[in-house]
């Protein structure tokens, strides 16, 4: 399996509720060995004003921040608190942060993704970017049950980790696998071809002898379904049959073929989080 | 404590000590047909990868200016919050003894008078040939020279200081292999660090005895013979070691500097008692012939005529620099903390370039001068007849000769000392791991090593031996360096990014008042139980 220990990301919000009771969904088939969940303390140190506001206070926040989602835990996912611990990461370096959650290797990181909540995104930003772990974006709306699972590929790199990771999930859950690869037929590019159907079809033969070889190494049963792409931006097109097909989690590599080398998640990646908010999203970095 | 006296990184250690005294013994095995393999060597590897040492130091240098001129500038090595460590005088020092040292001091006469007595092109002993002598000496000795240390230094300090790495070269490829630096291939990468940095380091100390023992013959008449040069060569090992061991740390650091004062002494003196006006028309003259043809010289390939004067000038010393590259670069990585990368390019190529200038402009033009005035008959003969007495031939056409002669004498010593104990230093930290504070028997035992290579060097075809050493460790850390161009451009360019990212920030105040409300929920809750 590959999925053993999982962190779990919460910032003291109403989004933490919905992180716990989705997990403990997953954990009902899944048995994560490990369930760390993690509070970064965002301050250096608190105002004198609001310690004063607490004479009574003699443990320090941290603490008190501990107790609380250890409670948290336990109201909500009583499953996963055998297995499960607390670390709050205090001083408000978020360098040092980072550098101890890669140190901690994770196999997966859950944040919330939240549309209506207050909170800008800006920390699981973070997380997703600037760490190598695979990072889950949960939904307000979901639900914790998986029935479709999408997996964009192009055939770069990080292809056969997201479907590796895609396929473990769908074997676990008794999920059905969509692999999705977007065909853009550039016609600019071949000025000689008149026939635009005769092009689309030689890219599609193409795709296909590729994605047969990530299957018979993978020992896939599914097909790849291939889509034809128009002007819009892939992630738009994605996230539109995503809606269409009523899938309940997108798998997607952190990178494409042509994002730079510069950019620390690709362009599809990015999308799918900042601006689709509606389904869950899974970005894979390692397997 | 099981540690106590040897603490190594076995595969890095044991590959590159074997490597060496498998090189040493199969060195003294052989014997005298040694000299002419090592020849062959030179030349096979000269001619053949001439051209790309060449290219590679061009590409160093422009590189070094993109890094430090173009949009990485203004990060800073060591964070944003960094401090500087040393005061930008004492920095420009530091940099300038770094890289300095016994190779100037061997050269700084006899290079300038060589091409002025036999230039590449054209008749020797004329105007033009002495204008064009200075030209490509300070070619071999200018910004290229210092944009090979500037970049290693760069790409080490980067990695070590912004992304917590090592201080040793396999950290400057973690963008390009990942995980896999602290493998095999990052071994393999140390190892061929370690062997550069000691075959530089023995060409260096094999030229510098070899000018002690020059410096004896003139002053005392003493035989300089190859036997006399490893009796020396030992005889210094042993003082260094010594110092070592007894714990003497506080005299290398002292030597070290005064290493600086005397060589700022001696220039000073040869400024006053030499043909001070001439000097400094010179130098000014010097540079602007310089910058005005440095594309041409330093693109010079030979292509057209071949008569190998390339193999043993310039590539020579492309070769040499390169093999110091480690060691000179993993110094000025530990004294640039706290300069953003514009101020770390500008410092370490224009500063001591500078001043090196006026080195060679002092000594090195002076001797031309004279022997173009006529003010010293045949002085050009006599320095080119033997490099490692030109200084002191050089010497003798002043007043207190033998003084000045001893202070030289002194000065490669004290050098010869100090490059040694930092640079078993060197070794030693890569041989551990990137450890900075390994036990000292294991910095004797590579001080040991090198006073051998060089002792072997030498009794193994003597200058010829030394260059083919550095020549032959420089090939394969150029290809090192080429890769680590590209490594650290894509280190700095994921900074950028990651800087971005990084400075945004939270709301501070929302988070404050989600700690107030939290803590204020928990209060309440205690008081209803009670």
């Amino acid at each position: 399996m590959i999925l053993n220990h999982v962190a779990l990301l919460l910032d003291l919000s109403d989004m933490d509720t919905i992180l716990l009771n989705y997990v403990e969904r997953l954990n009902e088939v899944y048995h994560f060995k490990s369930l760390t969940l993690v509070h970064f303390v965002e301050v250096t140190e608190f105002p004198k004003e609001i310690v004063a506001l607490f004479p009574d206070l003699k443990k320090p926040v941290e603490s008190v921040i501990e107790l609380e989602l250890m409670e948290q835990m336990e109201r909500c996912s009583p499953n996963c608190s055998q297995s499960g611990s607390v670390y709050v990461h205090g001083g408000g370096k978020i360098e040092e942060f980072l550098d101890w959650m890669n140190a901690q290797d994770f196999d997966l990181v859950v944040v919330g993704k939240k549309s209506l909540y207050h909170g800008s995104g800006i920390f699981s930003g973070k997380i997703v970017r600037l760490t190598d772990c695979n990072t889950l974006f949960v939904t307000e709306m979901a639900r914790g049950d998986i029935y479709k699972v999408m997996i964009p590929i192009d055939f770069s790199v990080y292809t056969q980790n997201a479907l590796k990771l895609g396929q473990e999930i769908g074997t676990l859950l008794k999920a059905e696998l969509l692999p999705v690869h977007v065909i853009k037929v550039g016609m600019q590019y071949f000025p000689l071809v008149k026939n635009r159907s005769e092009l689309y079809a030689y890219f599609e033969k193409e795709a296909k002898t590729r994605f047969e070889k990530y299957r018979s190494k993978l020992k896939l049963t599914e097909d790849c379904f291939l889509l034809e792409g128009d002007d819009q931006h892939l992630s738009k097109m994605l996230y539109e049959k995503a809606i269409s097909l009523s899938i309940d989690l997108i798998v997607v590599g952190a990178k494409g073929k042509a994002d730079d080398s510069d950019l620390l998640i690709g362009s599809v990646a990015e999308r799918l989080i900042a601006s689709e908010k509606n389904i869950p999203v899974l970005i894979v970095r390692k397997s | 404590m099981k540690k106590k006296h040897f603490d190594i990184h076995g595969p890095v250690f044991w590959p590159s000590s074997i490597l060496i005294v498998l090189f040493i013994a199969v060195t003294l095995i052989v014997g005298e047909p040694m000299a002419a393999v090592f020849r062959k060597i030179q030349d096979g590897i000269s001619m053949s990868f001439g051209w790309l040492f060449i290219l590679a130091v061009n590409l160093f240098f422009i590189f070094c200016l993109y890094f430090g001129f173009g949009k990485y500038g203004h990060i800073k090595l060591g964070g944003e919050d960094a401090e500087k460590e040393f005061s930008t005088l004492a920095w420009f020092a530091m940099l300038f003894s770094a890289g300095m040292g016994i190779g100037i001091l061997f050269w700084g006469v006899a290079e300038p008078v060589f091409h002025y007595m036999n230039p590449p092109f054209g008749e020797g002993r004329t105007f033009e040939s002495a204008e064009k002598a200075m030209n490509l000496t300070f070619l071999h000795w200018g910004f290229h020279a210092w944009g090979i240390y500037a970049l290693v230094g760069l790409a080490l300090a980067f990695f070590a200081f912004n992304r917590n790495q090592p201080l040793t070269i396999r950290s400057v490829f973690l963008p390009v292999l990942g995980k896999r630096v602290h493998g095999p291939i990052g071994n393999i990468i140390d190892v061929f660090a370690v062997l550069a940095t000691l075959f530089g380091l023995a060409t260096s100390l094999g030229l510098g005895v070899k000018q002690v023992s020059g410096g004896f013959h003139y002053v005392f008449g003493t035989p300089n013979t190859v036997g006399m040069q490893v009796f020396l060569i030992i005889a210094i090992t042993l003082v260094a070691t010594i110092s070592v061991v007894t714990g003497i740390k506080r005299g290398v650091k002292f030597l070290s500097e005064w290493n600086v004062r005397i060589a700022a002494f001696l220039l000073l003196l040869v400024l006053i008692i030499g043909p001070t006006l001439f000097i400094f028309k010179s130098f000014i003259q010097n540079v602007g012939n310089y910058l005005n043809e440095i594309l041409m010289v330093s693109t010079w390939t030979e292509a057209y005529r071949d008569r190998g004067w390339q193999a043993n000038w310039t590539v020579f010393y492309w070769a040499w620099w390169i093999s110091w590259s480690p060691f000179v670069g993993m110094f000025i990585a530990r004294v640039s903390k706290g300069r953003t990368i514009r101020e770390f390019i500008l410092g370490v190529l224009l500063v001591p370039s500078v001043i090196t200038f006026l080195w060679l402009t002092a000594f090195g033009g002076s001797a031309i001068w004279m022997d173009i005035k006529g003010v010293a008959l045949g002085l050009g003969e006599r320095i080119i007849a033997d490099e490692s007495t030109a200084l002191f031939v050089f010497f003798e056409q002043f007043p207190w000769s033998n003084f000045t002669s001893l202070v030289g004498i002194l000065l490669v010593i004290s050098f010869f000392v100090t490059s040694s104990d930092s640079g078993s230093l060197v070794i030693d930290s890569i041989t551990a791991g990137g450890k900075l504070d390994a036990p000292v028997a294991q910095r004797i035992f590579w001080a040991l090593i090198e006073g051998a290579v060089a002792a072997v060097l030498l009794l193994g075809g003597g200058l010829v031996a030394l260059q083919t050493a550095a020549v032959i460790t420089g090939l394969p850390f150029v290809v090192i360096l080429l890769v680590m161009i590209y490594s650290l451009n894509k280190g700095l360019s994921s900074e950028i990014a990651r800087s971005r990212y990084l400075s945004k920030s939270q709301d501070k105040k929302s988070y404050e008042q989600k700690i107030v409300d939290l803590i204020t929920k928990r209060t309440a809750k205690k008081e209803d139980k009670k």
